[in-house]
């Protein structure tokens, strides 16, 4: 979705359309090559893009790609849809908490563990924040929020260890 | 810091612009009623001066030189409610000494009087007042023999010769100037000295609630200033900086309210002429400040001012964290009232069992109640506050009377401080009407209305061993007896004889003032009842008091003196005792 | 005042400000039942907790604002509780700096004479401390703001006021208490942007409490503070 996007905003050669990807949204993870000319595959298959004519040059690098009527529908929509708000009823931490009680080891120090863990990388996440520019404050803002929400959980569930013990145990 | 301290005062916006007004609003009436009191000691101190010259007499004054001095004999005299001071004199030599205010002796046939006394000689009938005095008039007293602008004096004269034989009368040396402290003195403005301790003292109770309001001001947003002054300390202002910060507040409302203090003095003191203290007022110039009364109100005013200022912040000057964690004060402890208890009790003791005798005397236990008390109503005020509101919160049926009542009994010293001031003030007020009311009764003409309608004339005003044998009167002519008696308005005429021998007959009051027939008595029932069954009776020490008016003692039942009436006739008479009809005319005739 | 610590690499590691096994109690209150902490030259230290855990208190002893029932408070060697009241006072105007969550701030003085105060507490000549309080506007964005009263500006301007007053005078130490406690999201991570950022350009060692996860996160370490002890968590510095 974020190449169609991309895609939107002016045509472009796969080449450019990875730079930009990797620019604003790639950070840790750049977009391989491949997977760009797989997805815009998909894209001209689906309808939703078009391909021009192959500029001189050799390459399949050289395509230029549109987005089609459709395609900005498409993007459209997807903007104006909000993502899902899903609770998440199972992450690795609670089956960790869960597991550590049932075993009868000690909840808490796993806790701090992962406490000081998210915090490490909260720490890394705010030096991106004083060093990068907007978007990169942005991306991890987002990272840190999260990381903060998980942070509430632990300090609640840390206060509620006793009963969760004897709940596990019945 | 100073500085800081300036810029903290003026540039801190409406509140604290309040907060120095009410201070030096606080300062200023502190100021002028301080100012007030001293330029009224100063009056009184000019008034006794001038009038020093009256008491010539009563004081061992200097003996007549021998090229002869002043022939001298004062008396006092009423018409309606007001005294007159007469004073007869004759020359005895070439340098007889001059009272102050006339220019010479007045001879015999003339008489100086004064502005006020000349004028009431002109509008009265001759017969109730003019025609008390021999002669014409010559001339008017000047303002230098004026005790006030209204005092009604009379300096008349006579030869050597006559007045000479009258009794009482004394050859001086030379006129008495500094005011005498006597009792028999003749001073109008009373016993100077004393009264000006007490004005003094009352300036003092009345300064007390000025520096509670001042305390109570500096308190004002307190909230606020605790919170500038922890921020202050937070980043490192060492307590002593706080303190000059908070003085230089202080010494800014002060100095301005000195300033207007005087000002109000200044713009006041015309009205001031016009407060009769003693019933007699002021002359011009008479409610001026000395060079030491400045300096005491310039500087010790604001120096109190600072310090009140000082002690009300006392508390506030210490953490930077300001007011966030604070333990609730100890309630007060019933040790608190034992000083307003000492003070009731001192006054009680002594008004039960009589007061000390000697003028210092009463005046320390005055000193000391008053100040227990004070310093009592400040202390006891918080333990009152929190009794009554235990009794609050009991009795509470709304849920407002009830936070009321827990808010007071949190802090009670608090919530006392604020009306404190205007506790002492009440108190030092009210204390201030008593007295002042008691001496305007003391003064004017006291007793039942009989005892206004009768009249006295003494011709020894101590006790009896203290009368020289040169002013005993032998005995009254019938004529004049019979003069008195015809006077139109005059009841009975009751002749009291002096007491025939030292201490022979002391009544059960004490020294016997004289003896008296009881069939004149009845007819004058002013002076006091015969017991029953006695011819003669025998006068208590209160004579001189019911003479004088000070006391009633239409109450009062003599005891028998074991004479016969034939040999009290005969006795040396001590004072004519004459019941009128109580018509003005008839008194004054008399 | 002390020198500005130019590289910090030279003396970073030492230890700055230490409690050892301090106790201390609000009346029948404890709040510290035996805390040690030490804190490192130059770093930026956090110290969490959850509210009532005595984290507050414990940065006030560290200050010299409170004086601990027993246990030791040292700061560049001295023992703190062997100094009167009037020392303290000094260290907390001339080697300290502190933002704590309400600004503190002096209502009826203007922005840049809130800055100078420390300064002018020392003793310095009103022109100098308020050339010295004008160069902080610029470098914490409040230009415009000198002549305001503190009274008349926003939560994030009277932090940053604040934030200036506390390193004005060039300080070892800057304690921050819940800084951006009654400010917003945004204007609270500018507030400890330019906090972290201009502390560690002059050398400043900063002690901040917080409960925030994401204001602790511009530490270079964490402590926790729990019941009135420290439990030092695994921090890697930077």
């Amino acid at each position: 979705m974020a190449l169609l996007g991309l895609l939107d905003r002016e045509p472009s050669h796969g080449y450019d359309l990875k730079r930009d990807y990797d620019a604003f949204f790639g950070r840790e993870r750049p977009l391989p090559y491949g997977q760009v000319y797989a997805t815009l595959a998909r894209l001209t298959r689906d309808g939703k893009a078009v391909v021009g004519d192959a500029e001189p040059g050799a390459g399949p690098d050289r395509k230029r790609y549109t987005i089609s009527e459709t395609g900005k529908d498409e993007v459209e929509t997807w903007l104006a849809e909000p993502i899902p708000a899903e609770p998440h009823f199972q992450t690795d931490l609670f089956v960790k908490v869960v597991l550590s009680l049932m075993l009868g080891r000690r909840a808490e120090e796993y806790l701090d563990l992962q406490r000081a863990a998210h915090l490490a990388r909260m720490r890394e996440l705010t030096d991106v924040k004083q060093k990068g520019g907007v978007v990169d404050t942005l991306l991890a803002d987002h990272g840190l929020f999260h990381l903060e929400a998980d942070l509430r959980w632990i300090d609640l569930t840390e206060a509620r260890l006793v009963a969760l013990a004897e709940a596990v145990a019945a | 810091m100073i500085r800081l301290g300036l810029r903290l005062t003026f540039g801190s916006g409406r509140e604290s612009a309040l907060r120095v007004l009410v201070t030096a609003v606080a300062v200023a009436l502190g100021v002028g009623l301080l100012l007030a009191a001293l330029a009224g000691v100063n009056g009184l101190q000019a008034q006794t001066d001038r009038g020093a010259w009256l008491d010539t007499s009563a004081q061992s004054a200097p003996p007549a030189p021998a090229s002869g001095g002043l022939w001298w004999l004062s008396s006092t005299d009423e018409f309606g409610s007001q005294a007159i001071d007469r004073v007869d004199v004759a020359a005895a030599g070439w340098n007889a000494p001059v009272p102050p205010g006339i220019a010479h002796l007045p001879g015999p046939g003339e008489y100086d009087a004064s502005p006020a006394l000349t004028a009431l000689l002109r509008s009265e009938p001759a017969k109730e007042l003019r025609d008390r005095y021999p002669g014409r008039e010559i001339g008017t007293i000047g303002a230098a023999g004026l005790p006030s602008p209204n005092s009604l004096i009379i300096v008349v004269g006579h030869t050597a010769r006559q007045l000479s034989q009258v009794p009482g009368a004394v050859e001086v040396g030379a006129i008495q100037r500094a005011p005498a402290n006597c009792y028999a003195c003749q001073n109008p403005i009373g016993s100077g000295p004393d009264l000006q301790w007490i004005l003094a003292a009352v300036a003092v109770f009345l300064m007390l609630p000025v520096l509670i309001l001042i305390a109570t001001a500096s308190r004002l947003s307190a909230a606020r200033r605790e919170q500038r002054f922890a921020a202050m300390r937070l980043v490192g202002a060492t307590p002593r900086q706080i303190s000059v910060v908070s003085a230089v507040e202080a010494v800014v409302a002060a100095i301005a309210g000195v300033a207007v203090g005087f000002t109000l003095f200044f713009v006041f003191r015309p009205l001031l002429y016009h407060v009769p203290f003693t019933g007699a007022p002021f002359s011009q110039g008479d409610l001026s400040l000395h060079g030491i009364d400045i300096v005491l109100a310039v500087i010790g005013v604001p120096i109190a001012a600072v310090v009140s200022a000082r002690i009300a912040l006392r508390k506030v000057q210490i953490s930077p964290l300001g007011v966030n964690r604070r333990a609730l004060p100890r309630p007060p402890r019933i040790v608190r009232i034992i000083p307003l208890l000492g003070g009731i009790a001192v006054l009680a003791y002594f008004d039960a069992h009589g007061k000390p005798g000697s003028n210092g005397g009463q005046l320390l236990e005055l000193l000391v109640g008053f100040v227990l008390l004070v310093v009592g109503l400040v202390l006891a005020g918080p333990w009152f506050t929190t009794a009554g509101s235990r009794l609050l919160v009991k009795r509470a049926n709304r849920p407002a009377t009830l936070v009321a009542g827990r808010r007071l009994l949190d802090n009670p010293k608090a919530a006392f401080r604020f009306i404190s001031g205007l506790v002492i003030a009440l108190f030092v007020a009210s204390a201030l009407i008593g007295a002042l009311s008691s001496i305007a009764t003391f003064s004017s003409a006291g007793g039942g209305s009989a005892g206004k309608d009768t009249l006295a004339d003494t011709f020894c005003s101590f006790s009896t061993s203290n009368c020289p044998a040169s002013t005993q009167v032998p005995s009254i002519s019938g004529q004049v007896l019979a003069e008195l008696r015809s006077t139109p308005g005059v009841g009975a005429v009751t002749v009291v004889h002096e007491n025939p021998s030292d201490g022979a007959f002391r009544g059960a009051l004490g020294n016997s003032f004289g003896v008296v027939a009881c069939d004149q008595l009845v007819k004058t029932p002013a002076i006091g009842k015969c017991a029953r069954g006695t011819t003669v009776a025998s006068i208590g020490y209160f004579l001189s008091n019911i003479l004088g008016h000070r006391s009633n003692a239409a109450t009062a039942v003599w005891p028998s003196a074991d004479l016969s009436s034939e040999s009290a006739a005969r006795l040396p008479v001590d004072a004519v005792v004459v019941a009128t009809t109580g018509s003005s005319s008839a008194i004054e005739r008399v | 005042m002390s020198a500005i610590n130019a590289s910090s690499a030279v003396v970073a590691g030492s230890t700055i400000c230490e409690a050892r096994n301090v106790v201390l109690s609000f009346g029948e209150t404890p709040a510290l039942r035996g805390a040690d902490l030490s804190v490192r030259r130059g770093e930026v230290l956090s110290v969490m907790g959850p509210s009532g855990s005595g984290k507050s208190t414990l940065l006030h002893c560290l200050a010299g604002i409170l004086v601990p029932d027993s246990g030791e408070v040292t700061f560049d060697g001295q023992r703190l509780a062997a100094m009167r009241e009037e020392q303290r006072s000094r260290l907390r105007r001339d080697r300290f700096g502190f933002v704590f969550q309400f600004g503190q701030l002096v209502p009826e003085l203007t922005a840049e004479e809130n800055i100078a105060l420390p300064l002018l507490l020392g003793g310095m000549r009103r022109g100098e401390a308020l050339a010295s309080a004008r160069t902080w506007f610029e470098r914490l964005e409040l230009d415009g703001l000198e002549r305001h009263r503190a009274g008349e500006m926003s939560g994030g301007q009277a932090q940053r006021v604040a934030l200036a007053r506390g390193l004005v005078a060039h300080p070892d130490v800057l304690f921050a208490d819940e800084p951006t406690g009654s400010l917003d999201s945004l204007t609270g991570e500018l507030v400890m942007s330019l906090m972290t950022t201009s502390a560690r350009a002059e050398g400043t060692t900063v002690v901040l409490v917080t409960h925030e996860p994401r204001v602790a996160a511009y530490a270079d370490r964490e402590v926790i503070v729990r019941d009135g002890k420290v439990t030092a968590a695994v921090g890697a510095s930077r």
